[in-house]
């Protein structure tokens, strides 16, 4: 659907050597990927470096991504591989990769990465998140549905738009207006 | 910068732009730091939403790797694609009858990670939570199952928000594949039929 | 015809409504499974809502039900005693799934309904209208917390139901049927049951894609499940490529139905852990003793949870 148009777009520029486009696509998953490997890894900061070897290892694949697979779900299998490679490593077993699905890209990048450094500017996210669900809880009930069906549920604004009976553009402009007032109370956190 | 350019980043986010909107709007986050820190704290809002913040956030990971990659070439052109056999991906697990994995797979279901506020010890250990405390309701709503940390589980588990993860696509396959079971009993009146056709496909 | 007599009923005592409202939904039962009818009605579930048409035939050959999606993309479900058909036009594929066991025949209803009553009260709660047509409101309350509560709306005519919700504790509602029109035509004909075109599409039959070993003794234990949960169906698949076992149990207490399956955890694989709920429907899957368990069905999720939590590696098979 639509998040993955804008993704192939993103992807294709960074294929045609625009580099600041992979910014976008790193901010977009950090998280998802960073939650993700923490299933593998007890310490936060050891799924904060796989995470960042994962996207590194993501970057430098990149020409070689198809498009068969939605972006994410070829990232996600990059990050699980890197996951568990670190856990495979660390338990001094032979290095045996597990592979997820058939298609599986075979990666054969010497891991020896550059040097991986602990990560120094990490924010705990508590905080974050009370503020995000407090912000979220006071919001009028129909900018709180219009996000709650977009990020939670996933619709599109023309699925939203009939849910709630309303026009697209109205739909559009709820869910920025609920992004901003929680930016509001989100920006002071992480400035 | 306007509300308006940063209505149409909110849009950009969504896949909600006409390809035109969507090159300028691209520009537009690339290239202005401010813009880009909405774009990553919107991010951080969905990601909240989902559930799928970790107990961490970094967010200067971009700036660094684009430190670390400064000293390398920009990428190439995509190679001719080898062979763009389509197959599907999916383990085993996800097909527990053959091909109800498929229309799983792309199956819109409401999906609540567990609000899990006193601890954040990612659990590697599998060990079987122990539920101690009140059932907190509708999970069907964001609202409810944000308010009530719904059940006070356990210090070793944490629930993996699910959204485009195999366990989403494991668990919505179960789902399908237990309606069809329960479809036949047909005990409810028209329920699990309904709940079998109400799944419908996400594009 | 004047006269309009507005009949004060004295609230009636307990047992009476009980009986009532059990005798309604025996005749309800006995309708839905019995008449032809023709109707739309809107599901809803969480936050979705689709309308749906549902043909009801029945004749010497039995029941033959069509359920048909009338917004979103095209996809119905064919219901006959043996099969049941899905058909999902926007990935054009059709899932059949043969051979219906036979307890899960739905003739057995007044029966059924008794099991029920061993863990549900039931009442009168009401009148209504609904679809244009009168009926009463049956509750089916659980006597505890580990169920949903269930209400009704019974036309008072035909002994259809017109409208379901299943609700929490909390008294919130997480999935309603309602009717908007329905038929009750004396016949149907063969034309309405025919579903849409689909010989091109991809079909997947459950009967041969793995073996389906009924009646072997489960390797698990589920150490709890509410009162009055019985084992319905107890199968192993097996998947050929890779010889793993996939065990789905399936309990029901009457009315609700929750299915676990059991599969081992591979070598060097992540145990997962994850929640899902879809309307009334909630699904955990965690794992224990080397194994992956997922459990769904219509309860709260903390029960479908505590069931998770529950199963275990019978004793005697522990090394």
């Amino acid at each position: 659907m639509g998040n993955e148009i804008a993704d192939s777009v993103l992807v294709e520029k960074v294929q045609k050597g625009d580099k600041k486009a992979f910014d976008l696509l790193v901010i977009k998953y950090q998280n998802r990927v960073v939650n993700l490997v923490s299933r593998y890894v007890r310490d936060v900061t050891d799924a904060q470096d796989i995470a960042q070897e994962a996207f590194l290892k993501a970057y430098r694949a990149l020409p070689n991504f198809r498009g068969d697979s939605a972006f994410y779900t070829w990232l996600y299998r990059i990050a699980i591989n890197t996951a568990k490679n670190h856990v495979a490593s660390r338990a001094r077993r032979p290095q045996e990769v597990q592979t997820i699905g058939p298609d599986d890209e075979t990666f054969d990048y010497d891991d020896a990465l550059k040097e991986v450094e602990t990560p120094e500017n990490l924010l705990l996210t508590d905080e974050i998140q009370k503020t995000i669900l407090n912000a979220i809880e006071e919001l009028p009930d129909d900018l709180r549905l219009a996000i709650t069906l977009r990020e939670v549920e996933g619709l599109s604004y023309d699925e939203i738009a009939e849910a709630m009976t309303c026009p697209i553009g109205t739909v559009r402009s709820r869910i920025f207006r609920a992004r901003e007032a929680i930016d509001v109370r989100l920006k002071p956190l992480l400035e | 910068m306007s509300d308006n350019k940063l209505e149409r980043i909110s849009a950009l986010m969504d896949g909600e732009l006409s390809s035109q909107e969507r090159e300028l709007a691209i520009d537009y986050v690339k290239d202005d730091l401010e813009v880009k820190q909405n774009w990553q704290r919107y991010h951080i809002i969905g990601d909240t939403m989902r559930n799928t913040l970790p107990s961490m956030v970094q967010p200067d990971l971009a700036e660094k790797l684009n430190k670390m990659l400064e000293n390398e070439p920009a990428i190439l052109a995509p190679k001719s694609t080898v062979n763009s056999n389509k197959k599907i991906a999916s383990k085993d697990f996800t097909k527990p009858f053959i091909g109800l994995a498929i229309a799983a797979s792309v199956t819109a279901v409401a999906i609540f990670g567990i609000q899990n506020t006193e601890q954040q010890t990612p659990s590697v250990d599998g060990s079987a939570p122990q539920v101690v405390s009140n059932e907190g309701g509708s999970l069907s709503n964001l609202e409810q199952s944000l308010a009530t940390a719904i059940p006070k589980t356990v210090r070793t588990v944490k629930y993996e928000p699910v959204e485009n993860t195999i366990e989403a696509t494991r668990l919505n396959s179960y789902i399908l594949n237990h309606n069809q079971f329960n479809s036949r009993m047909g005990v409810q009146g028209v329920s699990p039929n309904a709940r079998l056709v109400g799944h419908e496909s996400q594009r | 015809m004047l006269t309009a007599i507005a009949v004060q009923v004295e609230a009636a005592d307990k047992e009476n409504s009980a009986t009532d409202a059990r005798k309604i939904l025996e005749k309800m039962s006995v309708a839905m499974h019995s008449l032809n009818y023709d109707g739309v009605f809107v599901y809803s579930s969480g936050n979705k809502l689709d309308s749906m048409r549902i043909i009801h035939k029945v004749d010497e050959q039995g029941e033959v039900e069509r359920l048909i999606s009338l917004t979103g993309s095209s996809r119905e479900v064919v219901r006959d005693r043996q099969d049941v058909t899905c058909i999902y036009s926007d990935n054009q594929t059709v899932m059949v799934n043969k051979g219906a066991p036979n307890k899960f025949l739905p003739t057995n209803f007044p029966e059924s309904i008794a099991r029920i009553s061993e863990h549900y009260r039931f009442a009168m709660v009401g009148d209504d209208r609904v679809a244009g047509r009168e009926t009463h409101i049956v509750e089916v309350m659980p006597n505890d917390e580990h169920r949903y509560v269930y209400r009704l709306w019974v036309d008072k005519e035909t002994n259809l139901m017109l409208k379901s919700a299943i609700v929490n504790m909390q008294e919130q509602i997480l999935e309603t049927v309602l009717f908007t029109q329905i038929d009750v035509p004396l016949e149907i004909s063969n034309d309405l049951m025919t579903p849409m075109n689909a010989v091109d599409y991809s079909w997947h039959t459950n009967e041969k894609s793995h073996k389906q070993t009924d009646q072997v003794e489960s390797k698990w234990n589920v150490g709890w499940l509410p009162v009055g949960f019985s084992m319905e169906s107890n199968n192993q698949q097996v998947f050929a490529e890779k010889q793993q076992i996939l065990e789905h149990l399936m309990y029901s207490d009457g009315l609700a139905t929750v299915s676990l399956f059991i599969e081992a955890v591979e070598e060097g694989e992540a145990p997962m852990s994850g929640y899902v709920a879809q309307g009334a429907v909630n699904a955990f899957t965690i794992s224990t003793d080397q194994c992956q368990v997922t459990v769904v069905g219509e309860l709260p999720a903390k029960t479908i949870h505590q069931i998770a939590a529950s199963v275990s590696l019978k004793s005697t098979l522990k090394k």
